[in-house]
């Protein structure tokens, strides 16, 4: 038993990692395809929709940006804490 | 010599690069050396590396010209070379640290094993090596030629040689320090001219920049309407463009020498318009054009410049996946010592990168409203090519006079040489451990593989220039569209289903990258033929929508028929760990 217990945090751990960097890829994912399809010609008035002064295109790159650097950290962060843990 | 000052302080950054390789010679003694610095190499300085290997001259000098053009639509190639190192971080990273060694056929062979496997992997690392690293050579003798008035044959040589030394002297320790002074120098320069723009011509205020913006004509719209030709035609009737005219080489009849003519002068009025003209009678130029066409797109306008979605999103596809299977990216994380720094130096990388793209779309607004009658003067030339390259130099000679050029054209030879060297090392480390030592002579020593190492550089050096010099006045864009084209529909999948799925089989991986390679070459070719469809399936400006799909769905088809899985526990249990 002794012997067994470890192994299954370290699956149920690796599980729980690999599910996290999934979601974390989906989350980037969408934000990057909506942000794509709305700046294409097709969705064009809806890009140029202005907010704070400035087109929602502008804003929608920006957010590529912010959510890819959020989900770099939460990532390295739960990487982190596995690392803690052992 | 037209800028002897640009051309001291390329030649300087040229002297500090090799000075770096022959300081790291000691480290190319064994393969491990030679291949990933022995795995030594702290994630910090591989994470500054990775961001010089990865900003080639189109991060550099294409994306803000073609924001300077056509506007915030033009940013969208940024987004996407950023968006491509999240996936790369979340999913492939530390994966691919714990299961590889030199290359990105040892992963796949580590996970279902074969020679044949081996040979594929090695064959596609050194096509995709070569069809992206000629680019860059051609690309370097023609930029040189116009900043500094160089020789292509010459800069060809010297730069293809100088890659090759890199290389061969230094190995891989040689080539990251190179690629992280490199990188440097690039984030530096950009920054450089994001501030200095902002602090010259906007109030200090970046985001007067993007207000501004807002109300200029873009230059690709302000080409077409008629005041805007009719300013251009005024300026090429001053006496140094027709001077420069005159002096172009053939007869004025011939259209091609006619073409000559018209480049040269509208390369003279350029940099007169870049050296010479105060803001203030710019901005007016701009005013003019805006006052006569109210309705025109201007340079913060969205959906003006971009594809239909179908496009988009192909093109979106292929920067997200084409960059996640490039060898001489996924080779650098082979340099660190584990998992964990591959993926702290990617985090680091992914900052760099985003830092820089952001500054670019500052830079770029500001180029299009500086350099306004300049930009509209190439594209009535219908120079849009040039125009791109030029922007960001010309701004530079603008706000800094030539020690800046010098500093930009130096950021531009370190974005192709960091870019070029990394290119070389892993094609030629995948020769040397995939195909000699694994292939052909598995017993052979530490030293011969080395030594085979350094003499295949040297052979692809030769390919690449000579392939730079037969190529000059092709279109290269071509060989960068099939590289992103092939490395998404092949490595790509190849590698994320070795890595996270334990149903696929070698002949699965095989079938899929075979065939991935094959309709992505297909509709690469077809859009350069301009060929409007295939069986009646639409061809898009990028293969990726056809070819990810088909390469994900054969390996997952003739993996469901086929059994040869390898000791899947065993790598799942490396690759996954800890």
């Amino acid at each position: 038993m002794e012997h067994k217990e470890p192994a299954t945090d370290s699956g149920a751990s690796r599980k729980k990692r690999t599910v996290t960097s999934f979601v974390l890829l989906f989350i980037f994912s969408a934000t990057y395809f909506i942000a794509a399809i709305i700046n294409s010609a097709e969705f064009k008035h809806i890009a140029g929709i202005m907010v704070f002064g400035l087109p929602l295109a502008f804003h929608l790159g920006v957010l590529v940006f912010v959510v890819g650097l959020v989900v770099t950290h939460l990532h390295l962060a739960q990487s982190s804490g596995n690392k803690g843990g052992k | 010599m037209d800028n002897p000052i640009a051309l001291g302080i390329v030649v300087l950054s040229i002297v500090l690069s090799f000075v770096i390789s022959y300081y790291a010679r000691h480290a190319t003694s064994t393969t491990e050396d030679f291949y990933v610095a022995g795995g030594k190499v702290s994630w910090r300085l591989n994470g500054v590396a990775m961001f010089g290997d990865y900003c080639s001259a189109a991060s550099f000098l294409g994306v803000a010209g073609a924001i300077a053009l056509a506007g915030v639509d033009s940013w969208w190639i940024a987004l996407g070379f950023f968006g491509a190192w999240i996936t790369v971080l979340l999913v492939m990273a530390g994966p691919l640290k714990n299961a590889g060694k030199f290359t990105v056929g040892d992963i796949l062979v580590a996970r279902v094993g074969g020679r044949g496997v081996k040979l594929l992997a090695m064959s596609i690392t050194v096509v995709l090596g070569v069809l992206y690293l000629v680019p860059q050579l051609v690309g370097a003798g023609h930029l040189f030629q116009l900043l500094l008035g160089w020789d292509y044959t010459v800069t060809v040589l010297v730069s293809g040689t100088f890659m090759g030394l890199m290389v061969v002297v230094g190995g891989m320790l040689g080539t990251t320090w190179n690629q992280a002074v490199q990188g440097v120098m690039l984030l530096g320069a950009m920054i450089i001219l994001m501030i200095a723009a902002s602090v010259m011509y906007f109030g200090g205020n970046p985001f007067s920049i993007i207000a501004q913006a807002g109300e200029t004509v873009a230059p690709t719209a302000a080409a077409q309407t008629e005041i805007g030709k009719a300013q251009w035609e005024q300026r090429k009737q001053s006496p140094e463009a027709l001077a420069a005219a005159d002096a172009a080489p053939g007869n004025p009849t011939d259209s091609e020498a006619a073409a000559r003519a018209a480049n040269a002068a509208a390369v003279v009025v350029a940099l007169e318009a870049a050296r010479e003209e105060p803001h203030a009678a710019v901005f007016a130029q701009s005013a003019e054009i805006r006052a006569a066409a109210p309705d025109a797109p201007s340079g913060m306008t969205a959906g003006a410049a971009t594809p239909d979605m179908w496009s988009q999103i192909s093109l979106v596809l292929g920067l997200l996946l084409g960059v996640a299977g490039l060898p001489h990216i996924l080779i650098r994380f082979y340099t660190v010592k584990d998992a964990r720094a591959a993926q702290k130096g990617a985090v680091l990388t992914i900052w760099g990168l985003a830092i820089f793209y952001l500054a670019v779309i500052f830079v770029g607004l500001a180029i299009m409203m500086v350099l306004y009658p300049a930009l509209v003067g190439y594209l009535a030339e219908g120079q849009r090519g040039m125009a791109t390259n030029m922007a960001v130099p010309l701004f530079s000679v603008k706000i800094g006079g030539e020690p800046l050029l010098g500093v930009v054209a130096a950021g531009a030879m370190a974005a192709m040489l960091s870019t070029a060297v990394g290119l070389l090392i892993s094609m030629t480390t995948s020769l040397s451990h995939d195909a000699y030592a694994g292939v052909f002579r598995p017993n052979s020593s530490d030293k011969e593989r080395v030594a085979f190492a350094k003499i295949g550089a040297v052979v692809l050096t030769l390919i690449a220039i000579v392939a730079s010099l037969w190529l000059k006045d092709q279109n290269v864009a071509i060989l960068v569209a099939m590289c992103f084209g092939i490395a998404a529909s092949t490595f790509a999948p190849a590698i994320l289903l070795s890595l996270w799925w334990r149903g696929l089989t070698k002949e699965g991986i095989i079938a899929g990258m075979v065939i991935g390679l094959v309709v992505s070459l297909t509709f690469t070719f077809a859009r350069f033929l301009e060929v409007p469809d295939i069986l009646g399936i639409r061809v898009l400006g990028n293969p990726a929508l056809y070819g990810v799909p088909t390469a994900f769905l054969s390996m997952y088809l003739v993996s469901l028929f086929t059994s040869t899985r390898g000791d899947v526990d065993a790598f799942m249990a490396v690759a996954h760990r800890d």
